[in-house]
């Protein structure tokens, strides 16, 4: 694995900047950045960066410098047995650790496993004042001070630039299997949710077209029992299956731009046009679907606020928004007035200047 | 004293019983759990609505009067230590169950409902809420919010913030915040994870949403007898190592299992040095193949007896002991000081030798209670505070140990806030810069500090002045270990 330390230079330039006021684009390898609006100012790259800084397995944290592959992670870990819990989505494969805490995205298991934010223990950062900081730790229980590990978590360097991070890793599981049933839409989300209300060895499910696809991890005997009496059956390569899903692989991700809302489990699916996929135990749900006009837009941004969570737009590999990067249309579900005031004084209080990242969110910050 | 415009103001917006002013109703308020730390608040407001909260908030904003906000008031760092020119706001009349959703598996409830209450309300429908405190039975969920309260099964289901997923909270500007919801992540910032742990600085949470999750089938608990206190902290990081999630990974040494045992006969060896408590839970497949596994891990690593619970009522017992190991340590002693540092597990060994070191050189016994598995240290520093003094040596050694954890890469709270108590050890843990950006979120809420002033984060001040304490003649403290 590559190690290179290169946070002199990541320091002085956030120094720099922040004297002459001058914006930057903090990235990785870009591997998300078709999730951003478009940033202006110099590119600020953390890829050479990395390398891993502590991993003792038994404390099932690693400490890893942001530009570290995460690739070149999870292999480091799987020698031991271990793995990511969130399980981040890589895509084009060539994401990095700080990438995927900044964007605070997570996979197929979060409603099992937990999210990135879930495992973020500890980080490193440099603010927009270029200040290197410290917060958080490599110990799961660690309430000393607010919690600005995870609020760097999923701002998309909006607030800093992240140096290193420690997460929180598990044991891999044993025993996994996928299985698939055949129910419809309703059937299938009536089902999961009866499955979260018992103890189930399940680790993840997703939805599409009549199929139910559930991942059950565990010891054999437990998986016996479990497949025994969920049914369905087992299908092959249940591993690229989910890392298809995750990364955006699977058909379902071709073609239209698809909207992923974040609802409450139980929701009544909206009446809209499309095909939807569904994971995180009804959490999640994606919809495909051909949007020709504002109006149609406004439905969807209003039916996920109706249902009591949110949506945003999400392009796909084959969309023209994807190939675009950072297109203006990346819609996004409003923040509440009273919320977006804190999101501003709370940018202010870590980027006094305004110069990291500005508008990769929204276009207040 | 209280500004003399507040109160009118008050006696127009709240019923009479929602304010204590008499010096002796005002008087049991005066600490929290932390009882050696005390002042009577000046004012004492317990209001019923959301519309009061307003007003009041709204009233301390006009006077310029500082609020202290307290739960059930079991905190253990001072957090909810009155000013006697502030307003205490206490939220123990918000104690409704707003609902219990079962098909999202949550329950909605307001902040003075207390942890065990939703548990209990969930079992109807198999389901339960996973943090719990040892003062669960007590303390409110909005302080364990406020607190990111930990307890005993930590290391499989996480802390408070991991399963609380919507909170509604009033900003001292009297705006109200939807942060998170039903959901499993919202977008913008997670300003969510901000504002738990945040110690009633930030904000005034009025709702919770909690995960529930369903209760386990099997619950299965271990005891493994050790000869030292170093081979049991060793075992710990061996059986985790080995692949396994314990619910709970509890230890206790000599002088609390003989305590424990004297006050509730759970069937402790008493000739041990160091006990486990390893629980597994689960189906009943994945359990037996791990407390297999777990038992085989702690004979291997010194263990000279493993034992088994037979049945609930068994499993239940041997917790008991564990659960009333702090009252029964205060049979033994008058008083007892409890600590709250976080360690990497495989540092357990080195800190529990470095512990003992410091309870001979102050000559004052010490009973380790803890979480092992999360290597959250609970050191139980005996004391007498009759004896001129010893409250003194007993804080000072208290810092020693909580410099030591932050030494060997850990931290000086894992569970139980930073408070009033371990304002100086936030100096020792952070840098000037990182405590200047900590006072800038704070700004960013509460510009004016008037939420719990004084609290959570020290001024560079009060850590300047402390300089001198912890570097002697520019060496740290420590100087042999490694720096992380």
């Amino acid at each position: 694995m590559q190690e290179y330390d290169d946070s002199a230079r990541l320091v002085g330039a956030l120094v720099e900047a922040y004297e002459k006021k001058c914006a930057l684009c903090l990235c990785g390898t870009g591997s998300k950045k078709f999730l951003g609006k478009e940033v202006k100012g110099d590119i600020l790259s953390v890829v050479e960066h990395r390398g891993i800084l502590d991993y003792r397995p038994e404390e099932l944290v690693i400490t890893a410098r942001a530009g570290t592959r995460l690739d070149e992670l999870s292999s480091a870990l799987a020698s031991h047995n271990q793995f990511l819990p969130f399980d981040p989505p890589q895509y084009n494969g060539l994401g990095t650790l700080g990438g995927a805490l900044a964007s605070g995205l997570s996979g197929p298991g979060r409603a099992w496993l937990g999210s990135a934010r879930d495992a973020a223990l500890g980080m490193e950062i440099i603010n927009g004042m270029g200040q290197r900081l410290k917060f958080g730790g490599k110990v799961l229980k660690n309430v000393a001070g607010y919690d600005v590990t995870r609020l760097m978590t999923g701002s998309f360097g909006t607030l800093g630039l992240i140096l290193s991070a420690s997460v929180r890793l598990l044991p891999s599981p044993v025993h996994t299997e996928t299985i698939r049933l055949e129910l419809d839409r309703d059937a299938a989300l009536d089902y999961v949710l009866q499955l979260m209300r018992s103890a189930n060895p399940v680790t993840a499910t997703s939805h599409y077209e009549n199929g139910l696809y559930i991942r059950l991890s565990g010891s054999e005997a437990g998986l016996l029992r479990a497949i025994k009496k969920i049914g369905g059956h087992k299908i092959e390569n249940g591993a690229s299956f989910w890392t298809g899903i995750r990364d955006h692989k699977h058909k379902f991700f071709t073609g239209n731009t698809v909207w992923r809302f974040s609802v409450p489990a139980a929701a009544k699916y909206p009446d809209l046009p499309g095909e939807w996929m569904t994971e995180w135990a009804g959490s999640l749900r994606w919809l495909k679907t051909e949007v020709k006009n504002k109006i149609q837009i406004q439905r969807i941004l209003l039916s996920a606020n109706e249902s009591g969570g949110s949506v945003r737009c999400y392009p796909t590999y084959s969309d023209d928004a994807y190939a675009a990067q950072s297109a203006e249309q990346l819609y996004i579900s409003k923040l509440s007035p009273e919320i977006m005031k804190y999101h501003m004084r709370i940018k202010k209080a870590f980027d006094p200047a305004g110069i990291l990242n500005t508008n990769i969110m929204y276009r207040e910050f | 004293m209280i500004s003399t415009e507040l109160l009118p103001i008050l006696k127009s917006v709240l019923p009479a019983d929602a304010i204590l002013t008499r010096e002796e109703a005002r008087k049991p308020f005066e600490s929290d759990g932390l009882t050696a730390i005390k002042q009577v608040p000046g004012l004492v407001l317990l209001p019923t609505s959301r519309k009061q909260l307003l007003s009041i908030l709204s009233a301390c904003r006009a006077t310029e009067t500082p609020i202290v906000l307290r739960g059930a008031g079991t905190g253990l760092s001072g957090g909810a230590r009155p000013l006697e020119d502030g307003v205490l706001l206490v939220m123990s009349r918000f104690d409704r169950i707003i609902e219990i959703d079962v098909d999202n598996c949550i329950a909605r409830v307001e902040p003075g409902v207390r942890n065990l209450a939703i548990s209990e309300m969930a079992a109807g429908y198999g389901l339960y809420y996973a943090p719990d405190p040892s003062s669960q039975i007590a303390c409110s969920i909005g302080g364990n919010v406020a607190e990111n309260a930990g307890g005993v099964h930590c290391l499989k289901y996480g802390l408070t913030v991991h399963n609380v997923i919507g909170l509604t909270v009033l900003t001292i500007e009297g705006e109200e915040l939807k942060l998170g919801g039903m959901v499993l992540d919202s977008p913008g910032y997670d300003l969510l994870a901000l504002m738990i742990g945040s110690e009633g600085m930030l904000g005034v949470v009025t709702e919770v949403i909690v995960r529930l999750l369903p209760i386990p089938p099997v619950k299965q608990l271990l005891l493994g007898a050790f000869n030292s206190v170093e081979q049991a902290g060793n075992a710990v990081s061996r059986v985790i190592a080995e692949g396994i999630i314990p619910a709970g990974m509890e230890m206790m040494d000599k002088l609390a299992i003989e305590a424990a045992e004297q006050f509730v006969h759970a069937g402790y060896p008493v000739d041990a040095q160091a006990i486990l408590l390893c629980e597994l839970d689960g189906n009943a497949e994945d359990v037996d193949v791990d407390s297999k596994l777990a038992r085989e891990v702690m004979l291997r690593h010194g263990a000279y007896q493993v034992l088994e619970s037979k049945d609930n009522e068994e499993r239940e017992l041997m917790w008991k002991g564990r659960k009333s190991a702090f009252p029964a340590v205060g049979r033994i002693q008058p008083d007892y000081y409890c600590m709250d540092g976080t360690i990497p597990r495989s540092a357990l060994g080195r800190v529990l030798g470095e512990i003992a070191a410091l309870s001979k050189k102050y000559d004052l016994a010490v009973a380790n209670v803890f979480h092992a598995g999360d290597g959250n240290l609970h050191p139980l520093i005996l004391y007498d505070a009759n004896i001129e003094g010893q409250l003194k040596q007993t804080e000072e050694m208290g810092g020693k140990i909580l410099e030591y954890c932050v030494a060997v890469g850990g931290t000086i709270t894992g569970e139980h806030g930073v408070g009033i108590e371990k304002l100086d050890q936030m100096c020792v843990q952070f840098s000037p810069l990182e405590i200047e950006q900590f006072h800038r979120i704070k700004a960013a809420f509460d510009e004016k500090s008037l939420l719990n002033p004084g609290k959570a984060i020290p001024t560079l001040s009060r850590c300047s002045e402390l300089g001198g304490m912890h570097v002697h003649g520019g060496v740290l403290p420590f100087p042999e270990l490694e720096r992380f």
